[in-house]
């Protein structure tokens, strides 16, 4: 008796909209209902995504941190000569500076690209007429709003790989080709402290007036013809160093961010989950509950 | 003497080094280098070669920039190259 007057109601139940008295409730139950599984879909899949993505940045940064302790000592030993001789960078009033910095091509990876661009416009605000060479897409486009006329060069096509010392030759010659002369190079990179932090740090690359002036320099007997050979090939090896360093950064960045957001979509499909379970049960019950009031009605009659 | 040739605006290997008898011409050291290793990676044998050019692998694009306008975007391989002989050739 009672599945059978049930039938009816379950049947008016589905096609909600043609019951005009209890329209409203059950038409918006089933409405959540289908956007909650619509939902909890889509975060499965962007979670499935982030997941793959913090894989592959993972093994990259094994790479990435292996090019990157080979760097440093490139770098490092290139710099122990301005060491010795106490180099100091060219500066004052009236001086050229140009600032390098070596971004990537590819966002995703949390906050290190603008990390980057705040610093070099704290430095351009310290320094109106300092020019920038700009290494990497991200980079650009910020800087490019707001610094736009102290741009001289960008590049494009980093960060696809672990750097090489090509890349950084090449750049350090199309640097010497700019007509203007500098009193002093900053590369602003982002220096890896470790796997969560890192911080934009600044190496000088020297011009070749700050070498020659340094006071130990004639302790290494350097002909001045030899000069600029030294301080081209020292702009490519603080080069490669910074480049090597932020990719590095990089990866680890998008390693955490990939992670954190996995973690997040992970929170909410558990709550996702939750509330469809629940909305399920209570249109289950909401129906139950119409079933047996339309069938003790039916029996009184 | 060495690296006479880059500070007087030379633009040839050192003198004695190999890569003068190949009539190369070098403006910039970093030129120099580049061109060199070049030069000892392809001479590697084959299967240590396939590595080592990796390393030496640039695909890099610039643009340069007037006025906060940005230019036109260029390979920055032929771009080096191009810069390089002209200097070249304005400077013998």
């Amino acid at each position: 008796m009672l599945s059978r007057a049930a039938r009816p109601a379950l049947r008016a139940g589905a096609a909600a909209a043609v019951r005009p008295a209890t329209v409203n409730a059950p038409a918006a139950t089933y409405a959540t209902l289908r956007e909650i599984e619509d939902r909890l879909k889509s975060i499965r899949n962007i979670e499935k995504i982030t997941k793959t993505m913090k894989i592959v940045a993972s093994t990259k940064l094994t790479r990435a941190q292996r090019a990157m302790n080979e760097s440093r000592t490139y770098g490092k030993t290139s710099n122990t000569v301005f060491e010795k001789a106490e180099t100091k960078p060219e500066e004052g009033e009236g001086k050229k500076t140009l600032l390098i910095v070596c971004s990537s091509d590819k966002g995703l990876c949390g906050g290190i690209h603008s990390g980057l661009s705040r610093k070099s416009r704290a430095l351009a605000a310290g320094q109106p007429d300092m020019n920038i060479v700009v290494i990497g897409e991200k980079c650009k486009a910020q800087l490019g709003r707001s610094n736009a006329k102290a741009i001289k060069l960008t590049f494009q096509g980093v960060g696809k790989d672990v750097p090489t010392f090509a890349d950084a030759q090449a750049i350090a010659d199309q640097v010497t080709l700019i007509p203007q002369h500098y009193d002093s190079v900053k590369i602003l990179f982002n220096k890896f402290v470790n796997a969560q932090s890192y911080e934009p740090t600044i190496i000088e690359a020297y011009s070749k007036e700050a070498i020659a002036n340094s006071p130990n320099y004639s302790a290494f007997e350097i002909e001045d013809e030899v000069l600029g050979n030294l301080q081209e090939y020292s702009l490519a090896n603080s080069l490669y160093w910074a480049l090597a360093e932020g990719h590095a950064c990089e990866q680890s960045a998008r390693r955490n961010a990939m992670d954190n957001a996995s973690k997040n979509a992970g929170d909410m499909i558990s709550r996702f989950t939750i509330l469809f379970n629940r909305t399920r049960q209570a249109v289950i019950t909401g129906e139950l509950v119409e079933i047996i009031t339309g069938a003790t009605a039916s029996e009184d009659m | 003497m060495a690296f006479a040739w880059k500070a007087s605006g030379l633009t040839q290997a050192p003198p004695g080094c190999w890569l003068r008898y190949l009539g190369q011409r070098l403006p910039s050291y970093n030129r120099y280098l580049a061109v060199a290793s070049r030069v000892v990676r392809r001479s590697l044998k084959e299967d240590l070669r396939v590595q080592a050019e990796r390393r030496g692998e640039m695909d890099l694009r610039f643009a340069k920039w007037e006025n906060g306008k940005q230019g036109e975007n260029k390979n920055l391989a032929k771009a080096n190259e191009v810069a390089m002989a002209e200097h070249t050739s304005s400077s013998q």
